[in-house]
């Protein structure tokens, strides 16, 4: 006899990359996050094969003049295709964070999913009202639960970018192409961590009592932001 | 009654090379008998956690045991419908953390330099659900994921609304004042509906199925076959049907336990 019940499946992860196409992304920037997506997507089908127990699934958002996601639905990492992203415009990164919101609430993410990751690549300031949409978003269950990385491109100050992630040792600092690439392929792997069997224990403040440290997901190590390899300096 | 259960480590786990954090114990005695699954949380930051879930199920047993062997049924009933809801979950959580610490001792592990037993606690983190079930009542504990079902000829339910986290994140018995996100209930058994079959199950069981609606298609399967003397089947089957429904699931470990009354 078989085995007894109901439908099993895996458990999703969801993936975004979220891509600032502003104008002062062109040339070497956009072509630099481009070709390091494309060249990080075999790394991350054989991770997601080896790990048969989540399915990866990702979806790109584009900002610049408004924001708009590249696909229709989230898509398979057996299934996705990078389209080259070209850069214009302005850096509407609050309508971003309105999408991610949209896209975060429950349905149509799963309450059975693992925690969604978002890797945010941008090289300067949001130039719309980002407050509204990024709070928007880390009122969402899935917002908050989400694993949240900034990549900043040649940028120094990165308040936004740590008012995203919530934790400024989750915004790396990419100064050149080489650097970029670097972070990228280190922000590719984030989704095997996420899909870790391990649990995590509850961190909730009650009044009264001294806040315990965050026990994070384990994300690896992070890539180092030396000088040693760069090449042209943005 | 009949009882049985099973763990199984996940196929996660065994690619991973580690091992199964889940723990279970059943005590059959008499005229009262008690289960308990629970589950080591299995992070970098828990490394003893399979300790701590063995620690978890034998602490809610030796609880049970001590509280029902001192008691006449109807004086432990009142004491839990009186003062248990918060007593019994704050003895449940010293205990733990007693038991977890004469333990780290007796295998002479580092201590924290700061005497800080917090550090300790974590390393064991475990979830724990546990159930004591008599003639006249029913007691059921839950910290932490995972499900504690009754499945009767009319319904399958959970016995206790446990907290839902999203995500990875569960209630631990590390905690600080764990016992605060602990839900218990104390339950007359007056008006009976049997059969009864009680499932208590680590969340790796209910996170394998597509829905929920597909777990608890599961519960009303194992109901029937329980009901239609098919027992010993699913004893002999039941370690193979784990291990498959975290290969195709979600490759968690998984513990099952049941506990069947006729009448």
């Amino acid at each position: 006899m078989s085995r007894p019940g109901g439908a099993l499946a895996s458990r999703p992860v969801y993936f975004f990359w979220v891509v600032d196409c502003s104008g002062s992304m062109e040339g070497t920037k956009i072509g630099t996050v481009n070709n390091a997506i494309q060249e990080a997507l075999p790394n991350m089908r054989q991770v997601a094969e080896e790990n048969p127990n989540a399915q990866l699934y990702i979806r790109t958002l584009k900002f610049s003049d408004g924001a708009s996601w590249v696909t229709d639905d989230v898509v398979k990492i057996e299934d996705f295709v990078w389209e080259d992203l070209t850069a214009d415009g302005m850096t509407d990164m609050g309508e971003a964070f309105e999408l991610l919101a949209g896209q975060l609430s429950m349905p149509p993410m799963p309450s059975r999913a693992l925690p969604p990751v978002i890797v945010l690549l941008s090289d300067g300031q949001p130039t719309d009202n980002y407050k509204p949409g990024l709070e928007k978003l880390l009122k969402q269950a899935w917002g908050k639960k989400s694993v949240r990385i900034a990549i900043s491109i040649g940028e120094d100050d990165h308040g936004v970018l740590e008012q995203f992630t919530g934790n400024k040792e989750l915004v790396l600092q990419a100064n050149s192409a080489t650097k970029l690439a670097k972070m990228i392929r280190w922000a590719s792997t984030i989704a095997a961590s996420v899909s870790a069997p391990a649990t995590q224990q509850h961190i909730s403040t009650v009044e009264g009592e001294t806040t315990p440290e965050i026990d994070m997901i384990d994300l690896g190590t992070k890539p180092e932001n030396d000088s040693s390899d760069d090449d042209q300096v943005w | 009654m009949i009882t049985f259960g099973c763990s199984v480590k996940g196929a996660a786990h065994i690619r991973a090379d580690m091992p199964c954090q889940d723990s279970h114990i059943i005590q059959q005695h008499y005229d009262y008998t008690i289960l308990a699954v629970a589950d080591g949380h299995g992070s970098l930051s828990c490394p003893f956690s399979q300790d701590g879930s063995k620690i978890a199920v034998q602490t809610f047993c030796d609880l049970m045991t001590s509280y029902y062997e001192k008691n006449s049924s109807e004086d432990l009933m009142n004491f839990l419908n009186r003062d248990g809801k918060i007593i019994l979950p704050k003895l449940i959580e010293k205990s733990w953390k007693e038991n977890v610490v004469n333990f780290h001792k007796q295998k002479s592990r580092d201590y924290p330099n700061d005497n800080a037993e917090e550090k300790i606690y974590k390393q064991y983190g475990s979830t724990l659900l546990g159930l004591l079930i008599t003639k006249n009542f029913l007691y059921a504990f839950q910290l932490g994921d995972g499900d504690i079902i009754c499945a009767t000829q009319d319904e399958v339910s959970p016995i206790l609304n446990s907290d839902y986290l999203l995500g990875v994140e569960t209630f631990s018995l590390s905690n600080k004042n764990a016992w605060r996100y602990a839900n218990n209930t104390i339950i007359s058994r007056i008006k009976n509906n049997f059969p009864n079959l009680y499932i208590l199950s680590t969340d790796g069981f209910s996170n394998s199925h597509a829905s929920q609606e597909d777990f608890y298609q599961t519960c009303r399967d194992y109901y029937e076959l329980f009901t239609t003397q098919q027992q010993d089947y699913v004893k002999e089957n039941l370690e193979q049907w784990l291990n498959e429904t975290s290969a195709e699931g979600c490759g968690d470990d998984i513990t099952v336990a049941f506990a069947f009354e006729e009448n």
